[in-house]
């Protein structure tokens, strides 16, 4: 029997260490992992579960997200309370006035 | 009789045309070229994403690849009452975007690296593997197209970016990005350069233009951008380091020879 993987239509924006995401498997592998974006830092990180509030804890040194960095995720604005799903962009925006 | 440098028995000596004679060791001549062909940024570990990175005395450049996502941007509003510069009005729009490569430019002073206002912006619907490949002009406002001697490049305006003198390298490429990517998306290109990449990328997909075609795109399907076939630029990642090096008025034709080299070496110590 034909077995096959489907990937959804989504972007995975950096692998994670040691899977493969198109092994012969049935269900995808479950890897907790969020693609954090912030600035020159882009990480893949098990974070799914967690409240942005708490992510943002985890990785404002690491990353040196600004405290006033708003979290967008998926391209949405999000609340420090909304919890982080495998698979998402979280991204953290500072303000940066306009450019000329 | 031109300069000359010979290197013989532990030491180098330079003979100029006035007759002047200078002796160092050959482990200060290699010192010297050592700093000659090493960045001046090697404490720092490099930043995630950099792919490559050319030292040419004053001017390193870094390429910076930021992977595909949909971010949030702030984009001039249709009812704006002006293009540019105070009053703009902009609204929150969801764009799917893909790779983002960033060429940031950089000139020492002192011991410093500064970033200069000569950085650019190109997308590219792979990543980046090679200094052989090839990028395409990026579909955005205020990436200024601008014309020079040897090809067309997508400016990114930086006369807002508010200088850290004491930041590093990397913290300075950090400003950069969170400039580029936060600051607000006006008509300014249009009004001072005569046109954005992304004006000049109309009817390149039927998707893009205006840009609420684009956000549409980007809710149906969050990888759109991997999908449009971005105007490319005929010139190779090394191709453009090259120009931007050359355009830096630091051509590798127009550096001082090696004599001249060691001459200033050996005049400073």
């Amino acid at each position: 029997m034909r077995q096959e993987t489907l990937q959804t239509e989504r972007l995975a924006t950096g692998p994670a260490p040691f899977s493969d995401r198109f092994a012969p498997t049935a269900v995808a592998p479950r890897t907790g992992r969020v693609d954090v974006i912030a600035g020159i830092y882009a990480h893949s990180m098990p974070l799914a579960g967690m409240t942005v509030a708490q992510a943002r804890l985890e990785l404002e040194d690491r990353l040196n997200i600004a405290p006033e960095a708003t979290a967008v995720l998926d391209g949405v604005e999000v609340g420090e309370e909304d919890l982080l799903r495998e698979g998402q962009v979280l991204n953290f925006v500072s303000p940066a006035g306009e450019k000329g | 009789m031109p300069d000359q440098l010979l290197i013989h028995k532990g030491q180098a000596v330079l003979h100029t045309e006035e007759g002047l004679e200078l002796k160092r060791s050959e482990s200060q001549l290699l010192e010297m070229l050592r700093d000659e062909f090493v960045p001046p940024c090697q404490i720092d570990a490099l930043p995630d994403g950099v792919k490559f990175y050319d030292w040419r005395p004053p001017f390193l450049v870094v390429v910076h690849q930021s992977p595909p996502h949909v971010r949030q941007l702030r984009w001039i509003a249709a009812d704006s009452p002006v293009p540019f510069g105070e009053g703009v009005v902009y609204r929150k729009v969801r764009l799917s975007l893909p790779y983002a490569v960033t060429f940031a430019v950089y000139e020492q002073r002192g011991p410093g690296l500064y970033l200069t206002h000569a950085n650019e912006l190109y997308f590219r619907n792979e990543p980046l593997r090679s200094r052989q490949d090839q990028v395409g002009y990026p579909a955005l406002l205020n990436l200024s197209q601008v014309h020079t001697p040897l090809r067309e490049k997508a400016w990114i305006c930086t006369q807002y970016l508010e200088p850290d003198p004491d930041a590093t390298w990397t913290e300075q490429l950090q400003m950069l990005l969170e400039h580029t990517w936060n600051g607000g998306f006006n008509l300014s290109s249009e009004n001072h350069e005569g046109a954005s990449w992304f004006g000049l990328s109309e009817g390149i997909h039927p998707d893009l233009h205006p840009v609420e075609r684009w956000e549409q795109a980007s809710a149906a399907f969050d990888a759109f951008a991997l999908t449009v076939p971005w105007k490319t630029v005929p010139l190779c990642v090394a191709d453009i380091m090259d120009c931007i090096f050359e355009e830096s008025r630091n051509a590798p034709g127009a550096r001082p020879d090696l004599p001249a080299c060691f001459l200033n070496f050996a005049q400073k110590g």
